[in-house]
């Protein structure tokens, strides 16, 4: 055994010595990870595209209209041609696009009613409903302007006031309420917006451990090829000792990989009590051996080394795509991947306070695989090929 | 032209490896099919969420109140009767049962009125409606707080319709001298009364429904997606090749055979240039065939779209050549460095299904860029000119690691 | 008077603070295979490297056939080929299509490269396997098409850097034949080798190197001649007496 863990220590020092693979190992997660922190920028807020076919071109309220869409922080306002809007809508590009009629403006400049169509697909879509609601509210507002006029206008007939102070005073008292609304809305918020750590941390850090471990799989089909792994042999190792000895490797690898990011992580977040720490080196223990059990059923199985790397890569990508880390990903399918139960073992930890205990389902199958996985590549193993 | 001939050789000797490497090919091609077809069916039904918008009222106010009013006017009584896109609105009559249900996720969110509501409206000192939403209730929030952006724009332009009633009133009053004949006016008013009627909206809205919402075939996006990644990963290990050669000699023996060095890279970049051309035909032409994709109003922006992206990956795997020392640097960088872009830019997903804020970061990565692109016109409709920003960015992409590899080349030792 | 084909004149070539060839000066003639030797580290590969153009000297020049390779670098690549110490091949093409390629680089049409590919491989005793993978090549196999290669484009000057390394002696006899052949068509062969009898056996004439330097230079004959009867005393006596017996690297 004390051999199998010297060939380990030897993985683990060319890993901390090996200045390029320890920076992208390290750095590329780290630089992923500060990306989605810094862009996410705590809650999550409606942004919409109102797409607009204006027919009405040099129309002063039509101009009005898209000038005040313009203001809304939450919308784009796209400008299409009709001829464009059409065929967009035809095609199911667009399923909402707003039109303002030829003869907009100048039917509310004499006071007639206009109207904006809406042609949509169905109700519009999600978006296009809440975009129609955004632009109904300032087709709104711009009518309470028109109706206010006429109304204190109305009201004050036969008193000899002059337009112009109606219109004037009017005006100051629409503005007025512009800065300072009578009525005000709040918002209340139930329930916490998913934290950016929480949400990603785990799934960024198990997807760049299982790269690494399944990558080394390559390296040794590479010894397998260049003949060091039969080299070893004639130093007495058993072939048992050699494929412990590699299998602790990977593992060794891999768990300080996690480790040093996790200490990185506790230093800037301060995610972790020593209890939670702990745990989470347990997490990574069992993951990384799950990692590392498939990494060597790669190497046992694969006949050169590109063999290794693609299958390590294809492996890989499966694990992360349906593990969750970037996108949820329906429960039936992400029970494949054992990303799925890693992260959510590091969720129960870190998120949620959990303990150990809580987690005997996700270390059950995290163990369960790395089991699994060292007696198949146990019985597939060979220290040269055609060998023992 | 002796040069071209070697980068020409160099490129079919490339090609000729390639092909023999049954592992390379699988990946190359056939993997990729494997990731379409389940985020095919993954993602089937995107786009396609049509359901109407319900919306959730709740008033704290006694009975006979303005939010009663309010309610009752905009409450739908009869859903059939909702045009196409009006939401549903629904009123809750309870405001701590609408939380819990919010809490428990049986609803979204709500708006309520709060118990002065009316008071404050009249008194003049004002209101706050309250938007109670799920943290992750994105668009319901919205709505509901269009909804009440619109309630409080209408009370409050009652608002002001009184007072600048009353306000031209008391200037003409105080400017005539004549306040006690004008006072009985002001009185109504303030009452709430005597305003005129508010005539019949200026602005009102057609409806036109032009079809039903159609589910976008996934096909349009997820293909893009994984043609993007695939052909980037392929030519990011085009590095190994190169490295390969440095190490088996095989680069000193064409270097003593009149073999320029540029022409080694010029061959490498061709090699790997012609590898995403093919794969680039073989997923435009299943994808046309058997998952009937539709390259939208300009196809010939999709392939020009599709070559720069071929251009800038070669460049790419030509630059990480000069970087690298080993070959295990090589494949490891390639690798790493391509399964980190791809769910960044967008490969492994649709770009618009996603937060603003990941959109943003996928500016980031030569892929995200490619992704918009081929989203603009295979999915939203876009023309030439629409994917032309995305272009641009592509070869300034191309060109930035061109550069790089040409600087490293020249300044590396022989 | 046999023309001189390679002349090398005062070559220095240093790698940081290390001087790996100093002031080397040397004349290989026409048809003559020139042999180097020396101990590991001698500076015998950066020499043959800076006479194939792959590296460029500190101080010095070398004509070959007339050109200079400092001033036309290109013309002396279309005289030589270059045999490496390391196989310099592609293991997943065919023997045919590696040496096809290589023959293209050096610059012969696809008719031409395939008749010198099939002529060479069968100077090699190779033809029958010309479709074969190298990859599948037993060591002898391959160090032979890593020969042949270099004969593509007819080359007047080869540069053999230690061409029989770990191949059984039946290839290596085969090599040794190929190599007289060549030297007795006209080619001019700078060969280097750890093996003295075979230095003994092919070089018309040899050059010793040790720490940069030529530390002796004749024919066998006359070098064991120095040190004693030449019929008593091997190439390897004169070698081990003049660089001495301790490790070099």
């Amino acid at each position: 055994m004390s051999r199998a863990l010297i060939v380990a220590l030897r993985e683990v020092r060319t890993y901390l010595q090996d200045k390029a693979d320890l920076a992208f190992s390290l750095l590329l997660p780290i630089a992923i990870f500060a990306l989605m922190y810094g862009a996410f920028g705590g809650e999550s807020l409606f942004h919409g595209t109102a797409h607009v076919a204006n027919e009405d071109h040099g129309g002063t309220y039509s101009a009005l209209f898209l000038e005040r869409l313009g203001e809304l922080d939450n919308l784009d306002v796209e400008l299409l041609s009709p001829s464009e809007a059409d065929s967009k809508l035809d095609r199911s590009n667009l399923l909402m696009v707003v039109y303002i009629p030829k003869g907009f403006s100048d039917k509310l400049a004499s006071g007639e009613p206009a109207q904006l169509v809406f042609k949509q697909r169905g109700n519009g879509g999600q978006e296009g409903q809440i975009v129609a609601s955004l632009v109904r509210g300032v087709a709104e507002e711009m009518n309470q302007e028109f109706q206010v006029y006429s109304q204190v206008s109305n009201t004050l007939v036969g008193r000899d006031i002059p337009q112009e102070s109606i219109e004037i005073t009017t005006q100051k008292f629409l503005d007025r309420e512009r800065e300072n609304p009578i009525v005000r809305v709040r918002e209340e918020t139930v329930g916490s917006s998913p934290d950016p750590v929480n949400q990603f941390l785990p799934g960024i850090v198990t997807m760049f451990v299982l790269f690494a471990v399944t990558l080394s799989a390559r390296a040794i089909v590479e010894e397998r090829r260049k003949g060091t792994l039969e080299r070893l042999l004639t130093t007495r190792l058993s072939v048992g000792q050699l494929f412990m000895g590699k299998f602790l490797a990977s593992v060794s690898r891999g768990f300080v990989q996690t480790l040093i990011l996790l200490v990185l992580a506790y230093m800037v977040f301060q995610l972790f009590t020593p209890l939670s720490f702990g745990a989470s080196l347990v997490i990574a223990l069992i993951f990384t051996a799950a990692g590392s059990a498939v990494g060597l059923v790669i190497a046992s199985i694969a006949r050169s080394e590109d063999g290794a790397t693609w299958i390590a890569v294809f492996f890989t990508m499966v694990m992360v795509m349906l593990g969750g880390t970037f996108v949820e990903v329906p429960a039936t399918i992400s029970k494949v991947s054992i990303n799925t139960y890693a992260n959510n073992a590091f969720n129960t930890i870190i998120a949620q306070g959990g303990s150990l205990a809580d987690l005997g389902l996700e270390l059950g199958v995290l163990a369960g695989v790395a089991v699994v996985g060292l007696v198949l590549s146990r019985i597939f193993f060979r220290v040269m090929p055609g060998g023992k | 032209m002796k040069s071209l001939k070697h980068i020409w050789f160099y490129a079919l000797k490339d090609l000729k490896l390639f092909s023999t490497d049954r592992m390379a090919l699988l990946f190359a091609i056939l993997f990729p099919f494997l990731f379409i077809v389940l985020f095919n069916f993954l993602l089937s039904g995107t786009g396609s969420e049509d359901s109407r918008l319900e919306l959730h009222l709740v008033t704290r106010e006694a009975e006979g109140s303005i939010s009663h009013q309010i309610i009752r006017v905009m409450e739908t009584k009869d859903e059939s009767q909702l045009k196409p896109g009006e939401p549903k609105i629904v009123w809750d009559k309870d405001y701590d049962g609408a939380r819990q249900a919010v809490e428990d996720k049986e609803i979204d969110g709500f708006l309520a009125f709060p118990t002065d509501f009316t008071e404050g409206v009249l008194m003049g000192y004002g209101a706050q409606l309250e938007v109670v939403a799920d943290a992750e209730a994105v668009n319901t929030k919205a709505a509901l707080n269009g909804l009440a952006q619109a309630i409080a724009s209408r009370v409050g332009s009652q608002q002001v319709a009184t007072n600048a009633t009353i306000g031209l009133l008391v200037e003409q009053g105080l400017a005539t001298g004549e306040m006690a004949n004008i006072w009985p006016a002001m009185q109504q008013l303030f009452s709430g009364q005597a305003i005129a009627p508010t005539e019949e909206s200026l602005i009102g809205f057609e409806m036109e429904k032009v079809g039903e919402v159609e589910a976008e075939n996934p096909g349009n996006f997820v293909i893009s997606g994984y043609l993007v990644m695939f052909v980037f990963f392929t030519a990011a290990l085009s590095a190994e090749r190169i490295v390969r050669e440095r190490q088996n000699h095989t680069l000193e023996r064409m270097l003593a055979s009149s073999v320029r060095r540029e022409s080694i890279l010029g061959g490498t970049f061709l090699g790997t240039a012609v590898k995403g051309l093919i794969q680039i035909a073989i997923f435009w032409t299943i994808g046309i065939l058997v998952f009937n994709i539709d390259l939208g109003l300009s196809p010939a922006a999709v392939i020009l779209l599709s070559i720069l992206m071929i251009i800038m990956s070669s460049a790419f795997g030509v630059m990480l050549a000069t970087m690298v020392k080993t070959e295990r640097s090589a494949g490891s960088i390639g690798v790493l460095t391509s399964l980190a872009l791809a769910p960044l830019g967008g490969c492994w997903w649709p770009l618009f299904i996603l937060p603003k804020w990941m959109q943003f970061i996928a500016k980031i990565t030569p892929h995200g860029w490619a992704n918009t692109g081929f989203n603009k016109l295979m999915v939203f409709g876009g023309d030439f000119s629409a994917a032309v920003p995305e272009m641009l960015a592509l070869i300034g992409f191309a060109v930035v690691f061109g550069i790089i590899a040409i600087w490293r080349f020249r300044t590396s030792a022989a | 008077m046999a023309e001189a084909y390679l002349i090398a004149q005062e070559l220095h070539k240093s790698f940081n603070e290390h001087k790996a060839v100093n002031g080397v000066s040397f004349t290989i003639y026409k048809s003559e295979i020139f042999g180097l030797l020396g101990p590991n580290g001698a500076g015998k590969t950066t020499t043959i490297r800076m006479l194939s153009t792959v590296l460029e000297p500190d101080r010095g020049d070398v004509t070959v056939g007339g050109h200079s390779i400092r001033h036309n670098a290109d013309a002396v690549r279309n005289l030589i080929g270059v045999c490496p110490q390391e196989l310099a091949l592609y293991e997943d093409l065919s023997a045919l299509d590696n040496m096809v390629f290589f023959g293209r680089m050096a610059g012969l049409n696809g008719k031409e490269a395939r008749a010198q590919t099939m002529a060479h491989l069968g100077l090699m005793g190779l033809a029958e396997r010309a479709k074969g993978k190298i990859s599948k090549f037993s060591g002898g196999m391959k160090r032979r098409i890593n020969l042949a290669i270099a004969l593509m484009g007819h080359p007047e000057l080869l540069f053999l850097d230690e061409p029989t390394v770990g191949i059984d002696p039946q290839s290596r006899n085969n090599i040794y034949e190929s190599i007289e052949g060549l030297r007795d068509k006209g080619m001019t062969i700078l060969y280097t080798t750890h093996y003295m009898e075979e230095a003994n056996r092919l070089c018309d004439r040899v050059a010793i190197m040790d720490g940069g330097r030529i530390i002796a230079m004749d024919t066998p004959h006359e070098l064991k001649s120095q040190i004693g009867p030449p019929e008593q005393v091997t190439l390897e006596d004169v070698f081990l007496k003049l660089t001495g017996r301790s490790l070099r690297d």
